[in-house]
């Protein structure tokens, strides 16, 4: 009796020691992994980049497809070409509003607009990862480092990136969590309560982002009437987004609670 | 042979592809199906039929799932790898334990008893992803949950529920009626 008292201690004893040692092993395995994400994450990225392109052009297209057929009402199509013209009208009022005002600054946002001065790498999206991080084909190779803004052909502001491999790079959008930029908050033209001839108060503010392609304007003034119609431009404080960038417009307005501001997807 | 490992990691590497290329455009309230989890958890929880419930082929089995499935997803969702390698591994060992403690040797489970076990493998994967991406502030592991949590767990357990009648289908595993447990 004694001994089989013994015999199941020890193997309770054993299997405590092989289940830290496997616990060891594993830990160590995925310490390795770790080590090799650089050179696994853009191998695999070349190699999958046809097959990603295609699915996401797949992807882009049948719920296009499967959103006109749900919205039998509306076309997805047009209404997405009228988002895009609204965003070109979006930055031509900023451009009009800025020239009404005489600002010097106007020429640096239009030529940051025009791409005068920077030089830029047309690249294509290929992946979104969790807390909002794009991925995008072009990497160290294709001249492409950290910090560097991505805007769209409209200079709507998507976001920076984040980390440069070798062939593809990570752009953490401006709706990712730990994502704050400063901007400042551009009134609407029609603006009734400013009379006309006279300049519209700029409103400073940040944008954080909610996750899930979301973000909210924060720490606007108390007492600061904000519309819909709103714009937001970059203002550059942050020393890391050039100023004038189109980064929103008004989406939601809830009393008493953060403006939330829609992006641009592709 | 050659189909039970290499099967596995064209299906997770398609899966992968397809879950971050493809499915992003069918994003519901923000919410990405989480197809490598469903697929992953799916293999995990029928591997039963095959092995014993606790026995070293099955825990083998998942072990090599859960570094396929996790590998995969790290590569193409996370910027670590090995965050989904463990946090798979968790719950693959979770999930064992709990399917020998709840003594179901029959393979033909119930669609309650699949969907109540994703679900909690579910919130347990997004608790230690949380865990594992705000390691520095633990307290932020809350973030995880909002109300995008909620959509998350809706829009995924509609892919496991089409999973769990697609894998009976394929393997010809016939559910469970009351008839034939009274004259079994």
């Amino acid at each position: 009796m004694k001994g089989v008292g013994k015999f199941s201690l020890n193997k309770k004893g054993s299997s405590w020691v092989k289940l830290i040692i496997t616990g060891a092993v594993l830990l160590f395995f995925v310490y390795i992994l770790s080590l090799l994400t650089y050179p696994a994450k853009n191998y695999f990225f070349t190699v999958s980049a046809p097959v990603q392109n295609f699915l996401w052009t797949a992807g882009a297209s049948s719920s296009l497809y499967l959103g006109s057929f749900l919205n039998a009402s509306s076309l997805a199509k047009e209404n997405q070409n009228l988002k895009d013209e609204n965003q070109k009208l979006l930055l031509r009022v900023y451009s009009l509003q800025s020239i009404d005002r005489g600002a010097q600054e106007f020429n640096q946002i239009s030529a940051a607009c025009q791409s005068k001065g920077f030089d830029i790498v047309m690249a294509g999206v290929v992946g979104l990862e969790t807390n909002d991080i794009l991925s995008i084909n072009k990497g160290s190779v294709d001249g492409i480092s950290e910090g560097m803004p991505v805007i769209d052909q409209q200079s709507v502001l998507f976001g920076r990136i984040s980390k440069v491999y070798k062939n593809f790079s990570e752009v953490i959008l401006l709706s990712n969590k730990d994502n704050v930029i400063n901007v400042k908050v551009q009134r609407y033209q029609e603006d009734q309560s400013v009379p006309e001839g006279e300049p519209l108060p700029e409103i400073n503010g940040v944008i954080r982002g909610l996750g899930g392609l979301s973000a909210y304007l924060d720490l606007v003034p108390i007492n600061t009437e904000i519309k819909l119609q709103d714009i937001l431009v970059t203002s550059a404080m942050e020393k890391i987004f050039s100023k004038g960038f189109l980064s929103g417009k008004g989406h939601q307005d809830t009393k008493g609670r953060p403006k939330t501001i829609s992006t641009s997807r592709n | 042979m050659w189909k039970k490992i290499v099967a596995p990691i064209l299906l997770f590497y398609f899966f992968a592809l397809l879950q971050t290329s493809f499915f992003v455009h069918f994003s519901l309230f923000g919410v990405v199906p989480d197809l490598v989890f469903i697929l992953y958890f799916g293999f995990t929880f029928y591997s039963i039929k095959k092995n014993q419930l606790l026995g070293n082929a099955r825990v083998y089995e998942m072990v090599f799932l859960a570094i396929t499935a996790g590998f995969f997803l790290d590569i193409f969702q996370l910027s670590y790898l090995g965050l989904s390698v463990l946090s798979f591994l968790i719950i693959g060992f979770a999930l064992i334990r709990a399917q020998s403690a709840l003594m179901n040797k029959d393979e033909g489970y119930p669609l309650s008893y699949f969907l109540s076990i994703f679900i909690i493998s579910l919130l347990g994967y997004y608790l230690l992803l949380g865990l594992f991406l705000n390691y520095s502030s633990p307290i932020n592991i809350f973030s995880f949950f909002s109300y995008k949590t909620f959509f998350s767990i809706i829009y995924d357990s509609l892919f496991a529920i089409v999973f769990f009648y697609l894998y009976r289908i394929t393997n010809k595993i016939n559910l469970p009626t009351r008839q034939l447990k009274l004259f079994r």
